[in-house]
């Protein structure tokens, strides 16, 4: 009974232990996903978390950064995604996670400048140890994710691109994100829920 | 012993016009239809696909390595094509004048295709566009590997040095 027992409990123990070694990687968000709250540097100087925005009803989540040229061909529409939809109660949140060791354009006092110069209406954090990407599953810039408030959790409703036109936004046919947030502020249930977002890569800290 | 100078003179030129032989590349604006098309030729000839942009730095850095290998391999039956998703508008402005600064010696082609999402699927599944990225096909080997990051010369070098033997 004694060597039943103890065999039953090595086997779980052996059990749990190849589960936890077999482990994926995380892989970052897909839609229906609760998302996590952060807690970033904005231009100003000032930490800012999602909860301190108490009457949002959700999120417009961007990756992006100062270099990219994407992000750059973005940029315009970022800033009237938040003119848009800020009032509504789905501001933009703009997190620059890329490593500026890699990427020197990327710094902090880069990204203040750039807020600065192009007087941005929402708040441009940075990411320095690069987790928020990660946990997100982030790997392009922009990359958005759009987040509602659904029972005190931030879920996730859409991934992906902006519009399917970087180039030319008046020949953009398809707006993903202006469509995801339409359809929650109608109560709807989003149509498209993810895209690949095309841009450049995130630049990661070199291992050391 | 003026003959043999001649002589010489006339090997020498032999030589350099050998190896500067121009190979009849191809710089053009193309759609995916196109693209595809290269992409599902059937014969014994490996075919490298480079996805790249001047845009892009980390494919700028990689680009002359990969002109290196494309003269190494040159005798092989291996083909490098330069798939370009530059912007149109800088087509003649932009992306000529880099490749003939940089003596490029295969086809390249700028993809005019702006939306991403309704092509990208088709070149591979798993592909989130990311740049540089590199596709190596041997349809008559049932050879498709996506490789979505940077390649250094010897890295790219030992992966291709078992299709040619």
């Amino acid at each position: 009974m004694k060597t039943k027992q103890f065999l039953t409990g090595s086997l779980f123990v052996a059990a749990a232990f190849v589960l936890n070694s077999f482990t994926p990687v995380v892989e970052g968000y897909k839609a229906g996903d609760k998302a996590i709250d952060f807690k970033l540097k904005n231009t100003d100087g000032k930490m800012v978390s999602l909860s301190d925005y108490k009457s949002a009803k959700g999120f417009i989540v961007t990756f992006t950064c100062n270099h990219c040229p994407f992000a750059k061909m973005y940029e315009e529409r970022i800033m009237a995604l938040d003119k848009k939809y800020a009032s509504k109660g789905y501001p933009v949140m703009a997190i620059n996670s890329n490593d500026p060791a890699v990427s020197p354009d990327d710094s902090y006092e880069n990204m203040i400048s750039r807020a600065k110069d192009r007087s941005y209406s929402f708040p441009y954090l940075f990411d320095a140890t690069q987790e928020i990407a990660k946990a997100y599953g982030a790997t392009n810039t922009p990359h958005l994710y759009v987040l509602a408030k659904e029972n005190g959790a931030l879920v996730v409703k859409y991934i992906g691109a902006i519009d399917d036109n970087a180039q030319d936004a008046t020949k953009a046919t398809k707006h993903y994100v202006e469509d995801a947030v339409d359809e929650l502020l109608a109560n709807k249930s989003v149509t498209v829920t993810q895209t690949k977002a095309i841009g450049c890569t995130i630049k990661w800290k070199k291992s050391t | 012993m003026m003959k043999l100078k001649k002589a010489i003179f006339f090997v020498c030129l032999f030589v350099v016009f050998g190896l500067f032989k121009s190979q009849a590349q191809t710089f053009a604006v193309i759609k995916f239809s196109q693209l595809k098309e290269m992409m599902e030729r059937r014969n014994d000839t490996t075919y490298v696909f480079n996805f790249w942009a001047t845009w892009c730095g980390p494919c700028v850095k990689e680009f002359p390595d990969f002109q290196k290998l494309s003269r190494a391999y040159q005798n092989k039956k291996i083909r490098f094509v330069f798939i370009s998703l530059d912007f149109k508008k800088d087509f003649e402005t932009v992306l000529l004048p880099f490749l003939k600064k940089n003596y490029v010696i295969d086809d390249v082609f700028l993809l005019d295709e702006p939306d991403y999402n309704s092509w990208i699927d088709k070149v591979e599944k798993s592909w989130m566009g990311d740049l540089p990225s590199t596709l190596i096909i041997n349809n008559g080997h049932q050879l498709k590997k996506m490789y979505p990051h940077e390649f250094t010369y010897e890295e790219l070098d030992a992966v291709l040095k078992p299709l040619v033997k």
